[in-house]
């Protein structure tokens, strides 16, 4: 597995070769931090690497010219109110997203002083934030470390389980729907999501914050590790779930969609508590 | 007895509802304790005693305000028996 120090090596030499941030002049950089899974500890070789560029302007596509010729793989792509690069260099492949110091400000002004509606965030905002947090700064260091410090991670800890929250009635019904129904495959299916949507809200409670699912293993194990005297346990939670099941025999499903159920009004109540 | 399968617990402004289908019920501490210990695996009379230890009160009227509550939890289903 590659470690954050060689990663974090390999993407100075990169930007340095290409003199990256000299492409962007214009848009008058504040500072960047390289982030994704590698930094975050569960990413390997084949990850990519993501760059975060905050800057006053975003970039216009043709200061991205000169970049481009000497990396004809590259592309740009315009999000309206971000802008994203790619490029593949020396079998590292790098995303680099740049965003508006203003955005970034409005993003950690909503977090700290709780005056976002919780369902309205974007997934790219409540990324960003999240991707701050396990940062390395490549550019004006102090600009960087102040914009971290200013995040108030409590509050961010909240986002996922109340917005969780709001939904977890509707899923529940929908378990209920398709069991009485007897349809136990579908119904296994959901209860099965719903818990893993709950293990999710229980490790963001706990600043497991990372927004994909796919890293769910890797957020259990570090969360287990940091807390060693932990309420619930989640391992034991999926293995029940994960136990036998027999998809032709009615009576295994039935039995594993009340364990399913069963785990998450533990695990819900615990967040309704803690939230 | 065991809690509805279907039935969750949801914190709104401090306050904590039981939510089952499409109906919100407003739980007070007792029936809170009483739905997280059924959780947990425990038996009706083991909750009760544990009740009994927690607050300065007789055991008729524990007894009785118990069985007001346990009765409420199973009329809306909430509460439903084992097997």
């Amino acid at each position: 597995m590659i470690s954050v120090e060689e990663c974090l090596e390999k993407t100075e030499e990169v930007l340095k070769k290409y003199k990256f941030f000299d492409n962007f002049e214009k848009c008058s950089i504040i500072t960047a931090y390289a982030s994704g899974s590698i930094f975050e500890g569960f990413g390997n070789e084949n990850s990519d690497i993501d760059i975060f560029v905050i800057v006053d302007k975003l970039p216009e596509e043709n200061m991205f010219e000169d970049f481009n010729e000497k990396n004809p793989n590259s592309m740009f792509f315009n999000k309206n109110n971000y802008i994203i690069i790619t490029f593949r260099v020396e079998g590292l492949a790098f995303d680099v997203e740049f965003h508006t110091k203003k955005n970034i400000e409005d993003y950690i002004t909503n977090v700290n002083e709780n005056t976002k509606e919780i369902r309205s965030y974007t997934n790219i905002e409540y990324d960003v934030l999240h991707r701050i947090k396990y940062g390395v700064s490549l550019y004006n260091r102090e600009r960087f470390e102040a914009m971290r410090k200013g995040i108030k991670y409590n509050n961010f800890n909240s986002i996922i389980p109340n917005c969780y929250s709001d939904y977890t009635s509707g899923d529940l019904l929908d378990v209920k729907g398709a069991f009485y129904n007897k349809d136990y495959a579908t119904a296994y299916y959901m209860s099965s999501n719903l818990l893993f949507q709950t293990i999710n809200a229980y490790l963001a409670l706990h600043g497991e914050t990372n927004p994909k699912m796919k890293w769910i293993f890797k957020k259990i194990e570090r969360y287990e590790k940091e807390n060693i005297e932990k309420d619930i346990d989640l391992k034991l939670i999926l293995d029940k779930n994960y136990k036998s099941i027999d998809i032709y025999n009615n009576d295994s499903l039935i039995r594993a969609i009340q364990d399913n159920l069963s785990s998450f009004q533990k695990l819900n109540t615990y967040i309704q508590r803690k939230r | 007895m065991k809690l509805n399968p279907f039935f969750s617990i949801k914190k709104q402004d401090n306050e904590y509802f039981g939510l089952l289908d499409y109906e919100a019920y407003e739980l007070n501490d007792t029936s809170l304790f009483i739905l997280e210990s059924l959780q947990e695996g425990k038996q009706i009379e083991e909750i009760k005693l544990e009740l009994l230890n927690m607050y300065d009160v007789k055991e008729k009227k524990l007894d009785k305000d118990f069985q007001k509550i346990v009765n409420s939890l199973k009329n809306e289903n909430i509460i439903v028996s084992s097997d």
